[in-house]
């Protein structure tokens, strides 16, 4: 892969948008920005802090009670946002990019932000054809508070040529246009495993959940009942549900209703 | 007094005192959230200049003067008062509504539409249907929306937003073009006579005599603003194809190797709401999984070129910022 120069970045950039080939990066906002291999990224204005669960875990077996949850909080430029030691936030690049579909990128704390304990980034990669704001997660390593100020340079933009020769032909919609920091919106660990065959998985509070097979039985019997026998076993999970004896995030629930 | 409420609020608060020429602008609930709703804000900083120029002293003199000539002393003082006070309101509204147009050009007109669905006395040819005319030709507290929209469109005609209002095949543009070829006459206010037992026409005729300085007025308290409809036609077709594309249209270019530049924010809210209006499937038929006949689909992507828009918005306010090297 060739990291592109500052003279092909420009290059791309001159190309009007609704051309594939094209790099946006917009506001910029300090023609400075450009380094010979690299461009300044600066930090946005809107930000996700992480709220702690219900749960004393995250749990990405789907259960709504361990699910990560954010504060949305907005610093206008001039402002700024408190970063605690050790603590984490989602937040967002300034600028929006598009990326040309034959070009992929990698985005780097800036050193000087990184000497103060600051990282910006721990999914760096951008990929051929992405466009928006890139969400940073950013981590205060460090043993004291840091004040972040938006519309200051935090990261660097890093472009590489990619052997991609054929333009697309539609567009991904889960990261077409973010303009603010966006949360994960991962598949559940369940439909991960079962993707590779994996029938069973282990849930706090729950022991061993073989799901498919579960489901499996659960339909056979619902097949041979009446539907006033149906009824009623509906009713009975509600009545545990409502009253605390069966969790109402447990897989089955939300199958048998 | 807004200024001493807030400066207590704030002293509450131990905040931060706020500047000497404080205003409040009211906004309406109902456009919380929506960018293109917010089009109608312009409509309430219409309420502010209106009062800030004590223009309603100057329309009631106006009205009075109308009245004692079509009806004289035919109805009690206070009943007089009670008229000029409605007449004024009437005025105030509309008053607000052009302002509103002249600040935002056709955008304001399409929210207007939209909220107030003035489309929907249309027929499918775009034509008023009868049961149309009856509802919404009616004064009451509020001048008759169509008689808003008329007013509205006749300010974009002259300031030369007509081009965009053709180039929108919708109701919007049908409700716009049924409104502004509509007489004086078509207007009616049964309610005056059922409340106040007068008869309405000479009020009316009172009523219309005093509007054509409504726009004299205008002219003179937006002398200084330029016509932003030339601005919005030099870059609307570009802003339109960076939004197709899913990208912020703060800085464009026409064409590979020619000049970037950064369109207005006027010419961006109008764009992007002609495109919203026109072009949402170009953009969602792009997109796998999206699908312009769905309705959460559309909701989802439409809210997307909102936030494109307000991030433009945002883009150009910083770029303009920019000390000159």
């Amino acid at each position: 892969m060739t990291v592109l120069s500052k003279k092909t970045i420009h290059s791309r950039m001159r190309i009007p948008a609704n051309d594939e080939r094209s790099l946006v990066i917009t506001p910029l906002l300090d023609k400075a920005s450009f380094d010979e291999d690299s461009i300044d990224l600066r930090l946005g204005t809107h930000f996700l802090l992480p709220q702690i669960p219900p749960q004393p875990y995250f749990d990405q077996s789907g259960s709504r009670y361990a699910k990560q949850t954010y504060l949305q909080l907005h610093a206008p430029i001039g402002s700024y946002f408190v970063s605690a030691a050790h603590q984490t936030v989602l937040g967002a690049t300034l600028e929006f990019i598009k990326m040309p579909f034959d070009l992929a990128g990698e985005i780097l704390t800036k050193s000087s932000v990184a000497r103060m304990f600051m990282l910006i980034e721990t999914a760096p990669w951008i990929h051929p054809s992405y466009r928006g704001c890139l969400t940073l997660e950013i981590a205060n390593v460090s043993n004291a508070s840091i004040l972040l100020y938006p519309g200051m340079p935090i990261g660097q933009l890093i472009l590489m040529q990619t052997g991609i020769e054929q333009e697309p032909t539609g567009l991904s919609g889960s990261y077409v246009g973010p303009v603010f920091p966006e949360p994960p919106n991962p598949s559940t660990a369940r439909e991960q495993l079962s993707l590779i065959g994996v029938e069973a998985y282990r849930r706090p509070g729950h022991g061993w959940v073989r799901e498919g097979q579960m489901r499996k039985d659960v339909q056979a019997l619902l097949g041979g009942i009446s539907p006033q026998e149906k009824a009623n076993i509906q009713r009975l999970i509600q009545i545990l549900t409502d009253n605390g004896g069966l969790p109402s995030d447990s897989p089955i629930t939300e199958f048998i209703k | 007094m807004f200024k001493q409420q807030a400066d207590q609020i704030s002293n509450l608060v131990s905040g931060p005192q706020f500047p000497e020429n404080l205003s409040l602008i009211g906004i309406p609930y109902s456009q919380a959230s929506s960018l293109f709703w917010n089009c109608l804000i312009p409509h309430e900083i219409g309420h502010y200049v209106f009062g800030r120029l004590a223009l309603a002293v100057k329309f009631k003199k106006k009205i009075e003067a109308e009245l004692m000539t079509r009806i004289g002393s035919a109805v009690s003082v206070d009943l007089r008062g009670q008229i000029i006070e409605l007449l004024a309101r009437w005025i105030e509204e509309l008053f607000c509504d052009v302002f509103a147009v002249k600040l935002v050009g056709l955008c304001f007109s399409i929210a207007f539409t939209e909220l107030f669905d003035v489309a929907k006395f249309l027929d499918t040819a775009g034509k008023l249907t009868p049961g149309g005319m009856r509802g919404e030709t009616e004064f009451r507290q509020y001048p008759p929306d169509l008689l808003r929209v008329r007013q509205q469109s006749r300010i974009l005609q002259t300031d030369g937003w007509w081009d965009m209002v053709q180039s929108l095949d919708s109701q919007y543009a049908n409700a716009l073009g049924a409104a502004v070829s509509l007489d004086d006459s078509a207007f009616r206010c049964t309610a005056l006579q059922a409340e106040w037992k007068v008869d309405p026409i000479p009020i009316l005729q009172s009523f219309f005599a005093v509007l054509p300085n409504l726009e004299l007025e205008l002219e003179q308290c937006t002398a200084g603003l330029s016509n932003c409809s030339q601005n919005w036609k030099d870059s609307a077709e570009t802003i339109e194809k960076y939004l197709e594309s899913g990208v912020v249209p703060s800085t464009l270019r026409k064409e590979e190797g020619a000049e970037e530049f950064h369109p207005t924010p006027i010419a961006l809210l109008n764009s992007a709401y002609r495109f919203y209006i026109r072009s949402m499937p170009l953009l969602m038929n792009r997109i796998s999984n999206a699908d312009p006949n769905e309705v959460e689909s559309r909701i989802r992507w439409t809210r997307r070129v909102e936030n494109w828009t307000s991030k433009a918005i945002e883009d150009v306010l910083l770029l303009s910022r920019r000390p000159s090297k």
